[in-house]
């Protein structure tokens, strides 16, 4: 009887689901490309935005147009020398150092007014300029004492810092909501938030503890004329001992939700499954994984990995059982970045 | 642990030395046999093993036949979580008593369910085993088996949801299983 019954529950399950698809293959790889094409169109308006602008200006401002920060890295010299170290047994002297500081090129020193909330450094942007047009703003910084291999740290709990360049901002980041657990000898962050805006990116990174064993990682990332990217990422540990987690054989489960407009992939992989094969066989890593591709809430596909000639390669199943290499998708990607950051990497 | 382990070595050298005073007279074994791999006890010192249940039940009746069965159940309902259950029949034959140990053949077929939840794709494990039997009698309730296999079974897996035409991914197994796997047995 019990077997019969375990028999039958095979026999069912190789139903396949009935599921109404509203957009041939063909659209649905066309909208793959159209968001694909997005992505790095949204890379274009970051590297021509105020922030990298700025980078450009302040660290790559020589003949060769090569990165260079000694000019800055000169100014944050002279103001150690004057007032002291920023850091002091791992610790940032925020309270010792508040003022609004502002350097004079022509004497290359630091002249100090008071100010009880900030610590303020106006400074010029490059070397051998007068206008003091940069202004680098720190408020709100706490600290926790957190402990890692036995040395006592100082972590930023919260902190807001902002970077102006003749009074518009470029760069700004806010942590918040810091926490940490310390049953253990290893200081295990239990949550964040960090908004980071580099002009016209906007940036939340939210970490936070589910459960003991969870974990959440969420990330999101939009310009004002852009599509909205996030990812969200979950881990699941096979323990809490934070201190001993050296190996992938911690782990129980990794899931991520990564969106592109109106693209998103979800997957899973059972680590744990995983983590004892040495060299797991692609049938046992697609057995213990699972990775889908949704566009505008319907799935479009499924994404599997495949060794081809000795590599790992992933693949799209489209609706229909036909069968494509993502790199036709993403294969040029490293070039496209190189192409987009080109003022950075050539 | 080592108290565990420690307190199981001494109640089994007792009862070593119960038992040898009856060596000489072989005492009737009980028709029931319920048996719980130790595995499940002291993980670290015993062997688990893929093809082994949770929970074994042994009838024997007057002529040397047994009839056999073991069932395995896990669910865990967290993200990630797991869900099995394994079941199998067989039956055995005696082969030979001497004193406390006991020898026996015989052959089992067996069925195992699992899946994890985020994945969905849920593995069928349909396999038989013949199998040799040694077991030791600690007192006429209490005994020790172990039961090395050699089987053969096909998994084979479904992805429900999946567009690839073929949903299943199969295969064979033939090995030996249940090496090392040793089973704490209560006779009634």
């Amino acid at each position: 009887m019990g077997v019969a019954t375990i028999f039958g529950i095979q026999a069912c399950s190789t139903s396949v689901e009935d599921t109404t698809h509203t957009t041939s293959v063909a659209e649905d790889k066309e909208n793959i490309k159209k968001t694909i094409n997005g992505f790095y169109d949204k890379l274009n308006v970051i590297d021509d935005g105020d922030f990298s602008k700025y980078v450009l200006y302040t660290m790559f401002n020589n003949t060769a147009q090569e990165y260079d920060d000694s000019y800055l890295n000169n100014v944050v010299e002279k103001w150690e020398t004057q007032f002291g170290d920023a850091l002091i047994d791992n610790k940032l002297q925020f309270a010792n150092k508040l003022g609004t500081y502002t350097y004079n090129p022509v004497s290359s020193t630091w002249t100090k007014v008071a100010n009880a909330n900030a610590v303020v450094l106006k400074f010029p942007s490059v070397q051998n300029q007068i206008a003091v047009d940069s202004e680098l703003t720190l408020t709100s910084y706490t600290d926790i004492q957190t402990s890692y291999n036995s040395e006592t740290i100082w972590l930023p709990k919260t902190f807001d810092i902002t970077l102006k360049r003749s009074g518009n901002t470029v760069f700004s980041m806010k942590l918040s909501n810091v926490t940490f657990d310390n049953s253990t000898n290893f200081s295990m962050p239990i949550s964040a938030n960090v908004q980071i805006y580099s002009a016209p990116l906007t940036q939340n990174i939210v970490w936070q503890r589910v459960t003991s064993k969870d974990f959440k990682f969420t990330y999101n990332a939009s310009t004002p004329q852009g599509a909205n990217s996030e990812i969200i990422a979950q881990v699941t540990l096979k323990h809490s001992d934070y201190a001993n987690i050296s190996s992938k054989d911690d782990f129980k489960t990794i899931s991520a939700q990564i969106t592109e407009g109106n693209l998103k992939i979800v997957a899973n992989m059972n680590v744990e499954a995983l983590a004892p094969l040495s060299d797991p066989t692609d049938a046992q890593i697609n057995n213990n994984s699972k990775a889908e591709l949704f566009y505008n809430g319907q799935k479009i596909g499924d994404i599997i990995y495949k060794t081809v000639n000795g590599k790992g390669e992933f693949f799209v199943v489209y609706f229909d059982g036909t069968m494509e290499n993502t790199d036709v998708y993403v294969g040029d990607f490293e070039q496209k970045i190189k192409n987009i950051f080109a003022n950075y990497l050539d | 642990m080592k108290r565990i382990i420690t307190l199981f070595f001494v109640l089994f050298i007792a009862s070593f030395s119960f038992a040898q005073a009856e060596k000489d007279s072989l005492f009737a074994i009980p028709s029931h046999q319920v048996g719980i791999g130790l595995n499940k006890f002291i993980k670290s010192v015993f062997a688990s093993d893929d093809n082994a249940m949770i929970i074994n039940y042994r009838y024997t009746g007057k002529n040397k036949w047994s009839y056999r069965t073991g069932f395995d159940f896990k669910k865990d309902d967290s993200e990630g979580g797991f869900t099995q259950f394994a079941f199998k029949l067989g039956v055995d034959r005696n082969l030979k008593r001497y004193r406390n140990w006991n020898f026996y053949y015989g052959a089992d077929i067996f069925t195992r369910y699992s899946n994890y939840k985020n994945i969905n794709k849920p593995q069928y494990d349909n396999g038989i085993g013949a199998f040799f039997g040694v077991q030791y009698f600690i007192s006429p309730h209490f005994s020790i088996s172990t039961e090395p296999m050699f089987y053969y079974k096909y998994i084979y897996i479904v992805d429900r949801s999946t567009f690839q035409k073929d949903n299943k991914t199969g295969w064979s197994e033939t090995g030996l299983g249940k090496i090392g796997f040793i089973e704490l047995n209560f006779h009634f």
